[in-house]
């Protein structure tokens, strides 16, 4: 068990900066998860606290000291890859034995460490057999018993679910949580997946070429993303956004987008220092109603698409030229093409600044 | 340009063998004119076979093939007009978008203002006017996949087979081009064979879903079906995410009341009573419940199940929480966020309309 401290961490490729002076703290025992698409750095960072790549700037620290110029093998870090690297031609039980066989462990106690790291992550039955005929969430399973055998003080987990079926990634995901509750293991997650970080992370550092957005808990990165970026890529079905203009008009603040105007005088002082600028609103699919009816205060629209997805419907209305989608209960039902009107729910709604993409409310 | 609009396909007790191994077996399947149909089903479940077959690019073993009414089962592939995109594009990196959508027309022998004047219309069609001397290479996803729809398009196909198209993208990004795509196909009124291992994407372009397991045809239906009434326990496990609940249950009478008996705890089902004598093999069942129908409360309520919070999963617009009964655990999901923790004692009521029993030997669904 142990705390990870990287403070100003840079590294380049040529003039690419992948990742861009990045600091943060992952405390002992914390699911700790990095977020963001591909190229975001989130492998780099992961190769840089193994020891498997050199850091251009900054410092990286495993309980409090320094590991910058000490060898991979002696950090005390695990870490899996997307590929998995299982050897094909070994038993499941030489492979999770791998890493204790080559730090000389005594044979009675690889025997008892590798039987119960794999009665933890029931792969019991596996011992015995090559782990080709293995299921991908089988295979995904023998690699972080691999990785966890030894108890290293730091698991890093490279997308270790990206490879495999949807039903058993939902399976693997809560399984993995669990056992990072019972272990207690400091693991850091990389992964592009929200839903994955959502669901186990203690806390997320979203990331995006090479910076960091925001890091927080899963609830603030939902419900009070930083910037746009934040805003967009965490939730799914995606949040609406619809570029406006803030102006003021009679002593009443509005967002002016052209196709409606929103009053959003109850936001005045968050708002005052932006008047006349252009903005971005953002609104969550499940933060907007939608009517069949003419509502007084709702925008009128068009259905262009309605996706049942089973327990909920999520409708995408055409207000012209902006495109919105909402979610609807399940049992919604509406045709193609015909006239709706949206509500927004204005206790949930983001304002993001258009140049920055910085949250202004 | 005339895009003639989609054709009929007909599939008759298709059946594929390799060696002993039944890739594909009776498969019969209708896909109506300007459908949208899904072919669902996890790796090894014979819907690429079954894909290849209509292609032509494999042989049936048995069955038959129609398209528009016509027995195309021994057809050469070209002469099939078929429209195929796969899960890689294949768009070519070195060509242009103009020189890709011209290339199936040339192979075709086709003269060349004729091939010019299609490659137009369809670039027109789908909005690929801008990009027509852009490399295949150095195009945006979403060019690329238009660039490879624009390819099977314009050889005018009686319909479109598209094998897991948006499988490479990443989730938010597959989330636009569904959209895209199915407004694309509505808009052209094309027949579509949608083939994906993906539920989410079934469920939100196909106007129906045929559901394939080891090689055999699961149930057919619109998304609603399949998700509210599945025909089996596999449709019901492989629909919905997060996955519906299941608890092996023995089916006991007690005082004239019919129950569930999962050892933890016990459901009254007498409501089902005229059904389950009639439909179940014996009293092994299973009890199977979606997790957006348990409710949960803190409170302790009458015919609720207690338990405590064995996991929770905070995803934003919703919380799954998974609690222990026993040795049994239930999923329940919650709208918003759900302020829980790991041990809680809570209270867990199943929605009694929303209930499903299946027959634990055929795996069918009885309620």
């Amino acid at each position: 068990m142990a705390t990870v401290k990287i403070c100003d961490l840079t590294k380049k490729f040529g003039n690419k900066i992948a990742v861009d002076h990045l600091s943060f703290k992952v405390s002992d025992g914390e699911f700790f998860c990095i977020l963001g698409p591909p190229g975001a750095g989130k492998t780099t960072i992961l190769r840089m606290i193994a020891g498997l790549e050199k850091p251009d700037e900054g410092e990286i620290y495993i309980d409090d000291q320094l590991v910058n110029n000490i060898l991979p093998a002696d950090r005390d870090v695990a870490m899996t890859f997307q590929s998995l690297a299982l050897y094909p031609n070994w038993t499941v039980y030489e492979n999770i034995a791998f890493p204790l066989r080559i730090r000389k462990y005594p044979k009675d106690e690889i025997d008892k460490k590798v039987k119960e790291v794999a009665s933890l992550l029931k792969i019991t039955h596996l011992l015995d057999r090559t782990p080709v005929l293995a299921s991908g969430g089988e295979k995904q399973r023998i690699a972080v018993a691999r990785a966890l055998v030894r108890s290293p003080k730091v698991l890093l987990l490279d997308e270790p679910l990206s490879n495999i079926d949807a039903l058993l990634r939902l399976e693997m995901r809560g399984e993995l949580k669990r056992l990072q509750t019972e272990l207690k293991q400091t693991i850091i997650y990389a992964t592009p997946d929200q839903l994955e970080a959502m669901s186990m992370a203690d806390r997320i550092a979203v990331m995006n070429a090479g910076k960091l957005q925001q890091l927080d808990v899963p609830d603030v990165i939902y419900n009070k993303p930083a910037n746009k970026f934040v805003a967009e890529y965490v939730g799914t079905p995606t949040m609406n956004f619809i570029d406006c203009t803030l102006t003021e008009k009679d002593g009443h603040i509005f967002l002016d987008a052209r196709e409606f105007t929103l009053d959003v005088t109850k936001f005045d002082e968050a708002l005052k220092e932006s008047y006349g600028r252009e903005v971005i609103l953002g609104i969550r699919p499940e933060h907007v109603q939608i009517s069949m009816e003419r509502v007084k205060n709702a925008i009128e629209g068009k259905v262009a698409l309605v996706e049942p997805l089973g327990r909920m419907t999520v409708a995408h209305i055409l207000i012209s030229d902006i495109h919105m989608q909402v979610i609807c209960p399940a049992n919604f039902k509406v045709e193609y093409g015909s006239k709706v009107w949206v509500k927004f729910d204005t206790d949930y709604l983001h304002i993001f600044d258009k140049k920055t993409g910085k949250s202004i409310l | 340009m005339a895009l003639s609009k989609g054709e009929k396909l007909e599939l008759e007790e298709l059946t594929k063998y390799f060696g002993n191994f039944c890739a594909v077996d009776h498969l019969t399947l209708e896909v109506n004119p300007g459908e949208f149909l899904s072919l669902l089903g996890p790796s090894g479940c014979g819907k690429t076979t079954t894909l290849n077959m209509i292609a032509g690019l494999l042989e049936p073993t048995y069955g038959r093939i129609l398209i528009g009414g016509r027995d195309v089962t021994y057809l050469p592939p070209i002469e099939r007009k078929v429209g195929l995109v796969f899960q890689s594009y294949a768009v070519f990196p070195h060509m242009t978008v103009y020189e890709n959508l011209a290339f199936g027309l040339k192979i075709r022998k086709m003269p060349k203002a004729e091939i010019d004047k299609k490659v137009k219309e369809v670039a027109s069609l789908l909005q690929l006017e801008d990009v027509l001397n852009v490399k295949g290479g150095k195009l945006s996803l979403d060019q690329t996949q238009r660039t490879a729809l624009g390819r099977a398009m314009v050889i005018e196909p009686t319909f479109f087979l598209l094998d897991e198209p948006l499988s490479n993208l990443d989730p938010a990004l597959r989330a636009v081009m569904r959209v895209k795509l199915k407004q694309l196909q509505k808009e052209l009124a094309q027949t579509v064979v949608y083939v994906t291992h993906d539920q989410l994407e079934a469920m939100s372009m196909a106007d129906r879903i045929a559901v394939m397991n080891a090689g055999k045809l699961q149930q057919v239906g619109t998304p609603e079906e399949v998700y509210n009434n599945p025909a089996n326990k596999f449709v019901a496990n492989f629909i919905g995410s997060p996955t519906m609940n299941f608890i092996d249950c023995t089916l006991t009478e007690k005082d004239a009341h019919i129950l569930l008996d999962a050892e933890d705890f016990t459901i009254d089902v007498t409501r089902f009573g005229e059904v389950l004598k009639k439909e179940a093999c014996g009293p092994e069942v299973i009890l199977g419940i979606r997790p957006e129908h348990v409710q949960i409360s803190m409170e302790r309520v009458k015919n609720a199940i207690e338990g405590k919070v064995a996991l929770v999963e905070q995803l934003g617009t919703e919380t799954i929480i998974t609690c222990r009964i026993g040795r049994k655990e239930i999923k329940a999901l919650m709208l918003g966020t759900y302020k829980v923790s790991i041990g809680d004692r809570l209270y867990l009521t199943l929605n009694m309309d929303r209930l499903h029993i299946i027959d634990k030997k055929t795996e069918k669904v009885i309620v």
